[in-house]
């Protein structure tokens, strides 16, 4: 391919341009040649031409997680007593450098260490004296600043401009600096923003007035993420008179902070007329009844397409149901749903007897069937569900366009093993093609498995389904007992495609795989065993996705070998007869006689 | 010929080709041209593509037919870092083991006529040549003159050496 033979040499321009110079200078072309590359890559594609430069710098300086980077094409630094100085007074020359490279930054995050990296705020008052331009990056879109300083909150105005649409911000208290003077500065500053992201750990209450200003002055808001328990009473109806508004969302990851549950335990917001017009995903932290007095309100948005309901409190079946109800009479479009009571705030609670009136059954969740748009829902409950495989055959030929499922994988279990089996996932493998990820809570212990369909029940329950679970990419099961590996990769590999993960494990959020906590002292020895069998249960399941993929792979290969010895079958049979027909015309007995069969 | 399956194209040059409806949706240009056209058996003129370049594009369009039904309705989960770094399948590689002016010119053509999976490929298979080679190797390769001063050249070699060990 090299064209060194075509070359002059002179290496002089050549007098026409050739069809290979009109592609690498059609920046789009370019763009997504680049887009293909490394960071190094980049660096040498910058060298080689000035078109070239062009397109690879704005790829490499878009995103910048590093600034004293970008300041060091000002000047050196040095470290100081008071941190991180320029060795000289800045000079017009290094503004110039500065502004090649600064006008590509579409996307700046200063992070904890980054910003302690540079300490007290010595580089940045000499920038702040010295700068030609008042936007330091005239093109940035988007702002990440996560000082751990209260008192450097005020460093990230200097970014700060009006074009900016993303901003995320780690709220840290100060005494010297109030979160109202702060928030002042962002709607002024930045009035256009579309994504608000703060992260912070103390009550939203705190600041609940200040922010309910600020959200009102962004009228283009989008989508505004919070940590958890801070979407109030308050706070709820001031976002649902914003216009644009799309997500509304809280966030688990420890570094999103928490609010304080008490904020949210009296939810009660109440909508006016035109509520939430443009709202399609909502989070909340709510308890049940509180969010179901919600769903009913009159002007409850309707065209949502997700919902994410995580109970700070447990609720009793009978509101389960009525909140599948009204899911289904409110919101006709939902494609994803998460009824989420997952141990947060409070630990799931073993008890080796679970009162039957605690329990979720099919009952409770039928109402939700009529949801036919539903393509992804997740349960998490901290008892096992009481639900049968008639009810899992009714849920996967009601739902063929699911596409996620979880259904409470990892409840705190009882003394009763879980009342689905393996078998559970043939309904699934032959009504829903496009499932990628499914998860059950089952009983795939030794006694369970050894009741599962062999080969050939299995192609009958199957029926027409050619290939099951064409799409599957992960199996989850969570806190399913199990006890033989093998018995349990053979049955998986007759359903699963090969490069299906199998995982296992809790997921329970803020206690993790703490220790087991327990209702009444008698339960504290049952407790025990469990904790020892969960961590047994994990690493059967992880050797279960070991032996897999291998099983997997020898299935096929049988496969295709079977379908080549019936070929080969056909074949003989064919030629038999053949010559079965010869022979019986007489004729061809004598000529043919290698070829009969006799 | 009457047939409301089959179309034909002719190249720059006057060569016609008689293609599938649904492999020549395949191109974006085209498909909402056959939409504007309506039912007709006049046959499409692509004044911008020779026969050869457009015989290459059709024989790619012809192999990726059936995944183009699937990537046609919304993107499955978004992942552009994965789509990025997907490697090139072998049907793929040898496609486009051609010379280096009918490569090119099979990309024009993808990115004229509006065929992502093309335009992606083709992306992808330049990118390959250009991974791990020094300026000056690039230029060779692809007979581009070096527009920069020796100054400019060792400035912008410091100014982004930091991404060497990225």
């Amino acid at each position: 391919m090299n064209r060194r033979g075509a070359q002059t040499l002179t290496r002089a321009p050549s007098l026409y341009v050739t069809i290979i110079q009109r592609v690498l200078t059609i920046p789009e072309l370019l763009e997504m040649i680049f887009s293909f590359l490394e960071k190094g890559d980049l660096s040498r594609n910058a060298l080689v031409c000035k078109a070239w430069s062009e397109v690879a710098l704005d790829i490499l300086w878009r995103d910048v997680d590093d600034l004293p980077r970008m300041l060091h094409l000002l000047a050196p630094t040095e470290a100081c007593p008071q941190g991180q100085r320029f060795c000289r007074p800045l000079e017009p020359s290094d503004w110039l450098r500065f502004m090649r490279y600064a006008g590509r930054v579409r996307k700046l995050a200063v992070t904890p260490d980054i910003d302690k990296y540079l300490q007290e705020p010595l580089v940045f008052d000499e920038i702040a004296r010295a700068r030609t331009t008042l936007h330091l990056f005239p093109r940035l879109s988007s702002l990440t600043w996560t000082s751990e300083t209260g008192e450097r909150l005020r460093v990230s105005l200097m970014f700060m401009h009006e074009n900016i649409k993303g901003f995320a911000v780690l709220l840290t208290p100060s005494i010297n600096y109030s979160f109202k003077v702060y928030f002042q500065e962002i709607t002024l500053r930045m009035p256009k923003i579309t994504q608000l992201d703060l992260r912070f750990s103390f009550p939203v209450r705190d600041i609940e007035r200040e922010l309910c200003e600020l959200l009102g002055a962004l009228p283009r808001l989008e989508e505004i993420i919070l940590p958890k328990y801070t979407f109030t009473t308050n706070l709820i109806e001031a976002l649902s008179r914003k216009e644009a508004l799309r997500i509304v969302q809280f966030e688990f990851i420890p570094h999103q902070g928490s609010g304080d549950v008490a904020d949210v335990q009296d939810w009660k917001p109440v909508l006016q007329e035109g509520a939430f017009p443009a709202l399609y995903d909502f989070n909340v932290n709510v308890r049940l009844p509180a969010m179901l007095r919600f769903m009913n309100d009159p002007f409850f948005p309707s065209n949502l397409r997700c919902l994410y309901v995580h109970l700070i409190e447990l609720a009793t079946p009978q509101c389960v149901r009525d909140f599948f109800l009204a899911v289904a009479e409110t919101c006709p479009h939902l494609t994803n749903l998460v009824l989420d009571y997952s141990g947060a705030p409070t630990p799931y609670v073993f008890r080796s007897v679970v009162p039957e009136d605690e329990l979720i059954t099919w009952e409770t969740l039928r109402p939700l069937l009529k949801c036919s748009q539903l393509t992804s829902f997740h349960l998490d409950w901290s008892t096992p569900l009481a639900i049968s495989q008639e009810d899992v055959e009714e849920l996967a030929s009601s739902w063929p366009q699911l596409e996620v499922l979880g259904l409470n994988v990892s409840p705190m279990p009882s003394a009763d093993p879980p009342s689905l089996t393996l078998h559970a996932l043939i309904p699934f493998a032959k009504h829903c093609p496009d499932i990628r990820e499914l998860g059950l809570y089952i009983d795939a212990s030794a006694t369970a498995v050894a009741h599962l369909p062999d080969a050939a029940q299995l192609a009958r329950l199957l029926g027409l389904t050619a290939r099951p679970f064409p799409r599957l990419q992960r199996l989850f099961f969570g806190l399913s007992s199990i006890d033989e590996p093998e018995a349990v990769a053979l049955f998986l590999s007759q359903l699963c495609p090969l490069g299906c993960d199998v995982d296992a494990g809790v997921n329970w959020p803020d206690t993790g795989r703490k220790e087991i906590v327990v209702a009444v002292p008698e339960d504290m020895e049952a407790g025990i065993t469990l904790s020892r069998s969960i961590d047994a249960w994990y690493h059967c399941w992880v050797e279960v996705n070991q032996l897999l993929p291998v099983l997997v792979k020898l299935r096929m290969e049988e496969k295709k070998r079977r379908g080549e010895l019936e070929h080969e079958v056909e074949d003989l049979r064919t030629c038999y007869k053949v010559s079965e027909e010869r022979r019986s015309l007489g004729t061809a007995a004598v000529a043919d006689r290698g070829c009969t069969l006799q | 010929m009457g047939d409301s399956n089959r179309l034909t194209l002719v190249a720059s040059d006057g060569g016609k080709f008689v293609v599938d409806k649904e492999v020549v949706q395949m191109s974006v240009l085209l498909k909402n041209m056959i939409e504007d056209l309506g039912e007709t058996d006049e046959s499409i003129p692509i004044p911008n593509v020779t026969s050869p370049v457009l015989t290459k594009v059709i024989e790619f369009c012809e192999n990726h037919r059936t995944d183009a039904a699937r990537t046609d309705g919304p993107n499955v989960d978004g992942d552009d870092a994965r789509m990025r770094t997907a490697v090139v399948s072998d049907w793929d590689r040898q496609f486009f083991d051609v010379d280096q002016d009918l490569m090119f010119e099979i990309i024009v053509a993808a990115n004229y006529l509006d065929i992502k999976s093309l335009v992606d490929v083709g992306c992808k298979v330049v990118a390959d040549m250009i991974k791990g080679k020094s300026p000056q190797e690039i230029r060779d390769l692809f007979d581009i003159v070096n527009d920069f001063s020796p100054e400019e050249e060792a400035a912008l070699r410091k100014e982004n050496e930091w991404a060497n060990d990225r």
